[in-house]
């Protein structure tokens, strides 16, 4: 047993020895890494609170008080992005592992199953799909009304279909494999079956179809609250401080500086370090 | 002896968008413990089909099975589950069969766990007690099998279909996919296990030389049907279906300037798709006659033992 667990101690080593060969995908999870630190540490980071207001230094330049400068009603831009990462970090994660979860499991289901189950299923996900993701998630946020809750809702909503149907396509292949007839044979249960060979083997591509969802959850749930209808004031969000930047963009550019390349480094880390696990855990998929 | 298996009217058919396709039609036989039953045939000719119909791993479409006695042509869940434990498959790719992202031991412990051994320690020494038994070396154990070769990687796949004690396995096509060198190893270990452990196999090949070398009886499958079954002495010394007598002379005789007459069959192998009434075998048959394309030929004792599905004998 010992050395079974030196096995997958080597095994781990080996992905992080592939992972960090390009320089670029380690620069990318550096990246990552700092931002979400400096999100998480933003109470003992951010040099004042998201909302703390004082009209008289609205529109102050970027300077050593203010490292961003500060916005319309004179709060300051860096602690708004670090308060305001927090929001577009978790929504991004907690919606892509909810909408994760519960795709793989309905696209498992379906795939090993097939009947009438997979082809309800999958025809209702052909609809939600056959809209423009971005389109949905408006209709989803707007038919709900405002609000956090209901912009991860959307999200998770239009990022349901894709996950369920990558789980489906990996299962159906693996289904037809012969040691899946053979745990058949020796009696294995359907659960033993899914949890003992079905889901290990899949998890490789779901992994890294989850990281990439991370950064196109992000997206989502700023463009959403740029649009209005995600997260509201006084709450900082990305998206949301880019809206409120947006009449300002002639005169003081800085206002949206800073939540922009915020977002942009978040989008570059994930979807590089997406890349990366990829080639990292199985060669065969590049392209 | 004591009839283990036996198969009767066993049918099997798919449904296709072309229409039914027979995949087995109408098999019999019968076997007694300790005995090896070959089936031999061409690619797609429903032998694979019949071993997996035999283990429930497909449903049949009609007919009747027993085995050990008893009726299990339909059995309910939990007999299932106990029937599973004594009839067992080795397959024919070892690449394929088993889980890639499994460790050796681990291959071997699953029939153990899914059939209710708790005790991990219990587990443990009977994984070892199966990879001396099948000769893999205890090395082995926490090896992934794309570190392995196919001899070792089938032999980690017979110790699988050994964990839970069968009395019954079909081997489909055990040695197709490995090495000829390493072929006469894994046939040698198969037949010694038979041995030691007192098995009844069903070989499934289309290697006539490897089913001659382990069987004690052979069974002639073209497109679904048994067209003729023997004891394998008998039937390498007396073939008397013209399907038969084709398939024995392209085997090649391992001696320097044999001479041997040849009987090349003309044509392709017939859809197994809603086959037309008469032998399925007349389109290729050299001594086809009017009778054989109205007519399915049935099933009859020639000699004491050799059954014969053929109008012209």
């Amino acid at each position: 047993m010992n050395q079974k667990r030196n096995k997958t101690l080597l095994r781990i080593r080996e992905f992080f020895r592939l992972l960090f060969r390009k320089k670029i995908t380690v620069l990318a999870l550096a990246i990552f890494l700092v931002l979400v630190v400096m999100v998480l540490l933003a109470p003992v980071i951010a040099p004042y609170g998201y909302d703390d207001q004082d009209i008289s230094r609205a529109f102050t330049s970027p300077c050593r008080e203010f490292l961003f400068g500060t916005d319309k009603l004179g709060r300051d831009i860096f602690s708004r992005v670090l308060y305001g990462g927090r929001i577009s970090l978790s929504i991004g994660i907690i919606a892509t592992l909810i909408a994760s979860a519960v795709g793989i499991l309905l696209g498992a289901v379906s795939g090993y199953y097939g009947g009438w189950f997979d082809n309800v299923l999958m025809r209702l996900f052909d609809v939600l799909m056959s809209m423009p993701p971005i389109l949905l998630a408006i209709a989803i946020s707007a038919s709900l009304g405002n609000g956090i809750m209901n912009a991860a809702l959307a999200v998770i909503v239009t990022a349901i279909p894709m996950k369920a149907r990558l789980a489906r396509g990996q299962v159906l292949t693996i289904r037809s494999q012969e040691y899946m007839e053979a745990a058949i044979a020796t009696n294995a249960s359907t659960a033993q079956i899914i949890f003992r060979h079905v889901l290990p083997n899949i998890l490789p591509v779901i992994i890294v179809q989850i990281t990439l969802t991370v950064a196109g959850s992000i997206t989502t749930v700023a463009s959403l609250s740029y649009l209005g209808l995600g997260v509201q004031a006084p709450f900082p969000e990305w998206g949301a401080m880019l809206s409120a930047g947006r009449s300002y963009l002639k005169d003081y550019p800085y206002v949206i500086l800073a939540p922009g390349i915020a977002l942009l480094l978040t989008l570059f880390s994930l979807n590089v370090l997406g890349d990366g696990i990829r080639d990292a855990l199985d060669p065969r998929l590049k392209d | 002896m004591e009839n283990l298996l036996k198969v009767k009217q066993l049918k099997k058919y798919f449904d296709t968008p072309g229409g039914t396709l027979h995949a087995v039609d109408d098999i019999n036989f019968s076997l007694a413990a300790g005995e090896t039953l070959g089936v031999v045939g061409e690619s797609g000719c429903g032998k694979s089909t019949l071993g997996r119909v035999v283990l429930h791993l497909l449903e049949s479409t009609s007919g009747q099975i027993w085995f050990e006695g008893k009726d299990i042509t339909h059995v309910s869940r939990s007999e299932l589950r106990e029937l599973r434990k004594k009839m067992q498959i080795i397959f024919q790719d070892p690449y394929a069969s088993v889980d890639p992202r499994m460790t050796i031991s681990a291959v071997i412990d699953e029939p153990l766990r899914n059939n209710g051994m708790k005790s991990r320690s219990e587990r443990e020494e009977k994984v070892a007690e199966l990879m001396e038994l099948i000769g893999l070396a205890k090395r082995f154990t926490d090896y992934y099998p794309h570190e392995l070769d196919g001899g070792r990687r089938q032999r980690a796949v017979i110790a699988r279909a050994l964990a839970t004690n069968p009395r019954f396995i079909v081997c489909d096509e055990p040695v197709s996919a490995l090495d000829v060198s390493i072929q006469a190893q894994v046939i040698n270990l198969i037949m010694e296990l038979q041995e030691k452990l007192r098995l009844t196999y069903m070989f499934i090949s289309h290697d006539l030389s490897v089913v001659k070398y382990v069987s004690t009886h052979i069974m002639v499958m073209y497109l679904g049907q048994t067209v003729e079954y023997a004891e394998t002495g008998d039937l390498f010394a007396h073939p008397v279906h013209p399907y038969t007598q084709a398939l024995l002379s392209a085997v090649p005789i391992p001696k320097l300037g044999a001479q041997k007459q040849r009987i090349l069959l003309k044509g392709e192998i017939t859809s197994p798709i809603d086959p037309k009434p008469g032998c399925r075998f007349a389109p290729r048959c050299p001594r086809a006659c009017e009778q054989c394309h109205q007519e399915i030929p049935a099933l009859r004792e020639v000699a004491d033992g050799h059954m014969v599905a053929c109008h012209m004998v």
